[in-house]
């Protein structure tokens, strides 16, 4: 699978360096950084706070510069935004002054769409994402977990050749998060396309990936990757008690936790 | 003892109980009004604060303290506008006052919205603008009077250029507080999603900064206005800072409250049928979830 560069997301040797505002000293936050995602496979990054997992997603994104190394999705080198790469942030980032269809039109607006099949196209995303009904509603007239449909609707909306969402539901309450997890892999699995899930949940990461990129403390690179051989389709209510689960989960765990520990002993020492 | 006491608290309860109950009689009598005619209800609770200065100037007029020309009536200040109605002077005033108002107030949001864009979205221009900006907001626009006479000559421009200047920074730092206080991933996101450059500001820097920037716009005019008044009286030849300034002349003391009446009254026209309304429906339409 991972044999086919020229399609999903190929990371060669990324590098970034920034300088501390406060000490002017070097940090290298991400470094020799090398990971590949299949087209239409849903891989989650992992790793300790701090190691620059949201660093990488921006670069990713194009919206900071890397250092060093390359990025390409479908084959087209990244150099800066561009709405091949969706992506779905932690405080939704929706446009207060518009409402749930005119958030979700904005990329398809830009595309030149004409305004019927915009509006089209935007009901049935909001209906995919079960927010049928609440197309005028303005974003302050909808819950958290609402506004996150509406900025996961809109992201989708514009046919990405990768998602990119950045600890998507962790501002949201538990059973919320654990309902927004089983609408993404429903509208994952009914349509599948490259998705980047940045997390540091590792519930979540297990339950929605086919594979977790365990990352190591900084400078960030990809120390393991844990293949998620969990049936399809995942509802919490079956892998709740599927023991693979809880293999999984104590797995990544073990692997996050001996990042930490290391971070731990590096700063003793 | 206790029971005169008693009594005494049970009467005073039972009055407070009783002014409550009229509190509350008043209160509804007013909700249903606000409802069955909004528009005399509006009207009505807005004159009657004015009403009562004008009943008490009336009234101070009326012992006669000073002198009728130096402290006028109402009547004879109302017949004095009704005289300069009728042969359309005061027309003139107001309107050449309100041409320089409108000319100086739009080259200031001409200009500060799109430096105010610029130094809110880039740091470099930020560092570069902000020391030079933030010694001119220092001096107040009439400080400038002396040299837009000089450069200008005595007249219109030089009254504009006095309003542009007042106009222009409350908007600029306005511009600035409304773009800085947008969340970092709602442009982050406008890009994800395909914006240009020209995208994102006009979808979505302009419209995030805009209850701000109306604030600013508000502030802007007010500013103006008082700065037009204080320039008219020094610069030129017409306009009602003019009229209030030349008056004292021929001790028109009626000519000068006449014009305060009216630029009072302009203003609050103004402000409140047409900036309030706009920064209120920005503001409510743009919700709490602005910052």
């Amino acid at each position: 699978m991972s044999t086919q560069p020229a399609t999903g997301v190929v990371v060669r040797g990324l590098e970034k360096v920034y300088v501390d505002p406060e000490t002017a000293e070097e940090v290298v936050a991400i470094r020799d950084l090398d990971l590949d995602v299949p087209k239409n496979e849903f891989v989650s990054i992992i790793g300790p706070s701090g190691c620059g997992k949201t660093t990488f997603l921006h670069i990713l994104a194009g919206l900071r510069h890397s250092t060093g190394g390359s990025i390409s999705v479908d084959g087209k080198v990244v150099t800066k935004p561009g709405a091949d790469r969706g992506m779905v942030f932690q405080d939704y980032a929706l446009f207060p002054w518009k409402t749930a269809t005119e958030n979700v039109e904005f990329g398809l607006k830009i595309k030149g769409i004409p305004p019927r099949e915009r509006r089209d196209a935007a009901n049935q995303y909001l209906k995919m994402v079960g927010l049928d009904g609440f197309q005028r509603k303005y974003p302050r007239e909808l819950s958290g977990g609402m506004q996150q449909r509406v900025a996961l609707a809109r992201a989708l909306a514009n046919k990405p050749a990768v998602l990119l969402m950045d600890e998507p539901f962790g501002s949201l309450d538990a059973l919320t998060r654990s309902n927004l997890q089983e609408l993404l892999m429903r509208v994952w699995e009914a349509e599948p396309l490259t998705v980047v899930f940045v997390t540091h949940a590792v519930d979540e990461a297990a339950f929605l990936s086919s594979r977790v990129v365990v990352l190591s403390p900084r400078p960030a690179r990809s120390e393991r990757i844990v293949t998620v051989d969990l049936p399809r389709p995942r509802r919490w209510a079956e892998l709740a008690s599927n023991p693979r689960m809880g293999e999984l989960r104590e797995e990544i765990l073990t692997l996050v936790q001996a990042r930490d520990r290391a971070v731990v002993a590096g700063e003793a020492l | 003892m206790t029971g005169a006491t008693g009594t005494n608290l049970g009467e005073i309860a039972g009055r407070v109980r009783g002014l409550s109950a009229l509190v509350r009689a008043i209160y509804r009598v007013q909700i249903v009004l606000k409802r069955r005619i909004p528009l005399i209800y509006a009207l009505v609770t807005f004159l009657f604060p004015l009403a009562i200065i004008g009943g008490v100037w009336a009234f101070l007029a009326s012992l006669e303290l000073y002198p009728d020309y130096l402290f006028p009536s109402p009547s004879k200040v109302f017949a004095k506008g009704v005289e300069m109605s009728l042969s359309g002077e005061i027309f003139r005033h107001i309107a050449a006052s309100m041409f320089r108002l409108s000319v100086g107030f739009v080259a200031g949001l001409v200009l500060a919205l799109p430096l105010g864009i610029l130094i809110g979205v880039n740091r470099t221009a930020s560092a570069l603008f902000m020391p030079p900006v933030t010694f001119f907001q220092a001096i107040p626009g009439l400080a400038w009077v002396p040299l837009a006479i000089l450069w200008l000559g005595l007249g219109p421009a030089a009254v504009i250029f006095i309003i542009f200047n007042s106009v222009f920074f409350p908007i600029l730092f306005n511009t600035i507080l409304g773009i800085r206080s947008i969340p970092e991933n709602m442009p982050n996101a406008a890009l994800c999603l395909g914006a240009s450059p020209w995208v994102l500001v006009r979808g979505v820097y302009l419209p995030g900064a805009l209850p701000s920037i109306v604030a600013g716009v508000r502030l802007g005019i007010g500013y103006g206005w008082r700065a037009l008044i204080g320039g008219e009286m020094i610069a030129t030849s017409t306009g009602l800072g003019f009229m209030i300034f030349d008056a004292r002349q021929f001790l028109g003391t009626d000519v000068v409250i006449l014009g305060m009446v009216v630029i009072g009254t302009l203003w609050l026209v103004l402000d409140s049928l047409i900036l309030r309304p706009i920064e209120k429906r920005t503001v409510i339409r743009w919700g709490t979830v602005r910052g």
